[in-house]
This record gives C-alpha cells, structure tokens and sequence, in this order.
C-alpha cells in the first residue's frame, strides 16, 4: 500500500455494498483490525467517518468487494496525510446541530443512515453516522429519527456547556434538517395517515421544540454538512463540505 | 515508589483469608526513534485470583468522551485558552483501597527473618480488579475537596470558577486536561495537583491518546 495512488474522496459515489456480493470472503481477522484502526482515527477525521462506518456493518462477513473499498479509504488518507479538524476563534461560540439521512441505504435491511454534527461557531467537534436501527417507511420518517438522535446530543451538549458556565442566554439550539416535511411534522400533528405509526419520537420532537430547548429549522441541501455522514458525495462537494466541517491540512493557511 | 506510598504492611498470614500472589513484568520502553527510553518494572497483582463479592465489587473507572476532549479544544480555540496536559505517575498506586486484601511478599524483596508474612494492602497495586476504580475515587475525592464542581452529565468534567475566572480539569484515567481563562490559576493547581500526587507536567498538550494537537493563537489543530 506504501506506493498507492492516492483517491479524491473515501468512497466511490456509486458503491452499494451488501452481505452476499458473490465475490470471495477474506481474512477476517485483518479486515477486521484494519476497521478497528480506522474507526479510531475517526477521532480527529470525520471526513471518514461515513466511508468506515458503512464497512464496519460488514466486520463479520467481509469480502473483497468490502476490502478493496477498506483500501480505497487507505488511499483517501494517504493523499490528506496532514489533515485534521482546525478550531478557529469564532464571532460567538453558539451550539449548531446539522441532522441529516439517507433514504434505505442499507440493501440488506432497508434500513437509513442517521448523521449529525455539532459545532460551536467553528469547526465541528462532535459527529455520528449510524445506522438507524428501525425500518423507516417514508423519508420524513427516516429524517424524524435521524432529527431525534441529533436533539438527544444537543440536549446533553446544552448541559455541558451550562456546567461550564458558558451558555450565553437561554436560547434554543438551532439544528438545521433538509426535510420540510420533517419540520412541518413537528410543529403540528397533521398527515395523520401517514404518521400514526412514529408516536413516541414525534411526541418527544415537539416537546423539546414547546420547551423552547431545541429548534428545528430548514436548510437547503447545499449548507447540510451533516450530508457528509450519510452518503457518498462526488468530489467537489465532498471537497467543499470537508472545508465547511473544518477539516483541513495542517499546513494550510486558508479559513476553515 | 512501592515503598515511598506506603502501600502495605507485612502481617501474618490470615488464616481463611484469599492471599493473591504477585509477579514483576519488565518492559523496555523505546523512544519513538527505536532508542532505549528506561527500563520498567512494574508489581501487579494475579488479579484473576480474585473472587467477585469478596475481594472487589466496583472495577470500572471513567474515562472522558471523545466528543469532551474535542468540545474543550473548541471552547479553548474560541477562548484563546491554552490546554495543558498532566500525567499521574503510577497512578493505580494511589488509590486507596476499601476492601481487605492479602498478597504474597514480592520475589527479590522478600523481608528477611519475616518470610511468612503476607502483605496487608493499603492501596491499589496494579492488575487488581479495583485499580482503575481506587484511583478514580481518590482523584475524585481530592479535586471535589479542593472546591472543583463534578459536572453532572459528563462525570469525568470538573470546574472551579474563582471570581470570574474558570478553571476545566478533565480527566482520563491518569491523563488530566487542563485549562482555563487564567494562566496563574492553572499554574498554581498543577503545583498543588504535584504536592499530592507525584506527577509529570507535560506542559502544553501536543500528543494525547494517539492524536497531535497543535495549539497557535486562537486556533486549535488537532490530527
């Protein structure tokens, strides 16, 4: 791997990976402690975070096809060597959360991907990719469960920064969703039909968004940085939304 | 340093009492040039001689979230703080130990005239199942005395605010984080902190758990 030629992005736009691609398995052991090594350099590079976590699905079941992805995220990393997450003074220091899923990524359980991302003003310091672990049936669903775990960090982050003093005025955090429809939901119960079946987190969204401690708000899908956990992107966007979640190298001079 | 802590006392062997022996593990620690750093020997404990319920109970102690250690490092960006890193030495030492425990005299430091005597801990040795836990309660202890607030969602936090100033200490195992808007503040609790324990000052943080941290004005670079 020492002479490989280093990739763009982590992750080819268009992989699917599923359990049985038909190709050979392979070591498990080795695949698996590569994983385990890359998923703690998730750490201080969220860039990969998406790519490694799709492969960890596949820790007991790895073939080929998943290897020669694991190696792609290798070749990724040697290109961005130097690269690490850059927190910059910012004008106020302002809990932001960026929730966002994928529609059924998963082909073995029709499950979505859940992502969030939290920063203060600068680069973002917390993040998560997971995958969600019921089946959601429409994609203001999957964007609902995605939205709940997000406020669940906040709600634990808001705590954090008021033992430390820091919370400037009791303002609700500010979690930015790219679903209208998600919104609309958690303002008020209509679409009945379609929504009698995801009781408890509806209920829980529109509590903490009455208490004031949360607020839900649109975003378009360009300024989603949360984007960046729940799928593959090509590579000017995935190169924009790195620069966005502050990301860089350490070298560079340029604003994160 | 065995001796320095008090950690035990020889008495007799207790009759229906579970005595665990001990063995000595040799390390060579190299430089991260592959050169000779020092040579360790460290006592612990055959702690899998250990029975559940009688000679310990708690074994887990805690250590700081990631997303912790990196909320800090924004605040300090935004701050213009600049983190310091402390390291315990031989931490497990210093816990203090709640339960009774025997273990056998040490091979080569076996007290002449006294062969049959066991050792009564008084603190923690290293490989007992108790350890990690003996030595988050001491330290807990000790920061919680010296007027630190234990933050209630994250139990690894802890905060003093001294008029308008504020002091963070987080800690991870026998790693401690620390920072705060005064500089003479932190200064004077890692003198305190040095009093007490015997430590390392690693001065501003540059390696922690694996990650480079690259600390500037205003700006914070971790990878």
């Amino acid at each position: 791997m020492d002479n490989c030629k280093p990739t763009a992005t982590p992750m080819n736009q268009k992989d699917k990976f599923n359990k049985e691609d038909g190709t050979a398995r392979v070591d498990e052991e080795k695949f698996r402690s590569l994983i385990g090594c890359l998923l703690y350099l998730t750490a201080t590079r969220p860039d990969i975070l998406h790519a490694t976590s799709i492969l960890s699905r596949f820790m007991h079941f790895p073939t080929e096809i998943h290897m020669r992805a694991a190696k792609r995220i290798l070749r990724y990393i040697k290109g961005t060597c130097s690269f690490g997450v850059k927190f910059l003074k910012c004008q106020d220091l302002k809990l932001h959360g960026f929730s966002d899923s994928d529609w059924g990524g998963s082909i073995d359980d029709m499950r979505s991907t859940s992502g969030f991302c939290f920063n203060l003003g600068s680069a973002i310091f917390s993040w998560s990719s997971k995958k969600q672990d019921i089946v959601a049936q429409s994609t203001a669903e999957e964007e609902f469960i995605a939205a709940t775990a997000a406020v669940n960090q906040a709600l634990w982050l808001q705590k954090l920064l008021r033992d430390l003093y820091m919370e400037e005025e009791e303002e609700a955090t500010e979690i930015s969703v790219d679903n209208q429809a998600a919104i609309a939901l958690s303002h008020n119960p209509v679409f009945h039909g379609k929504t009698k079946h995801f009781n408890i987190k509806l209920y829980f969204l529109r509590e903490v968004q009455k208490n004031g401690e949360v607020k839900l708000i649109y975003c378009k899908s360009e300024n989603q940085l949360a984007d960046l956990f729940t799928k593959p992107l090509t590579v000017n966007w995935f190169e924009f939304l790195r620069q966005r979640i502050g990301v860089c190298s350490s070298s560079s001079k340029e604003e994160c | 340093m065995i001796e320095k802590n008090c950690t035990w006392e020889l008495v007799d062997r207790p009759p229906n009492k579970n005595v665990i022996g001990v063995k000595w593990i040799f390390r060579t620690k190299l430089n991260a040039d592959n050169t000779i750093n020092k040579y360790k020997a460290r006592l612990v404990v055959k702690g899998y001689a250990q029975i559940y319920g009688v000679d310990y109970s708690d074994t887990f102690a805690l250590v700081a979230r990631m997303d912790t250690i990196r909320f800090l490092f924004a605040v300090a960006a935004h701050r213009n703080w600049k983190v310091f890193q402390l390291d315990v030495k031989s931490a497990f030492l210093n816990g203090i130990l709640q339960e009774e425990i025997y273990v056998e005299q040490p091979t080569g430091f076996v007290t002449q005239g006294k062969e049959d005597k066991v050792c009564l801990l008084k603190k923690a040795l290293y490989g007992l199942k108790q350890a990690p836990r003996a030595w988050y309660g001491r330290i807990d202890d000790y920061l919680i005395g010296s007027g630190f607030q234990k933050s209630l969602s994250e139990a690894t936090l802890y905060v003093k605010r001294i008029n308008d100033d504020i002091l963070i200490i987080s800690l991870y195992v026998d790693d401690l984080l620390v920072t705060g808007s005064n500089t003479v503040q932190v200064a004077e609790f890692k003198l305190n902190m040095m009093q007490v324990f015997e430590m390392t000052d690693l001065g501003l943080m540059s390696v922690f758990l694996g990650m480079e941290i690259m600390q500037n004005r205003e700006e914070i670079f971790i990878c």
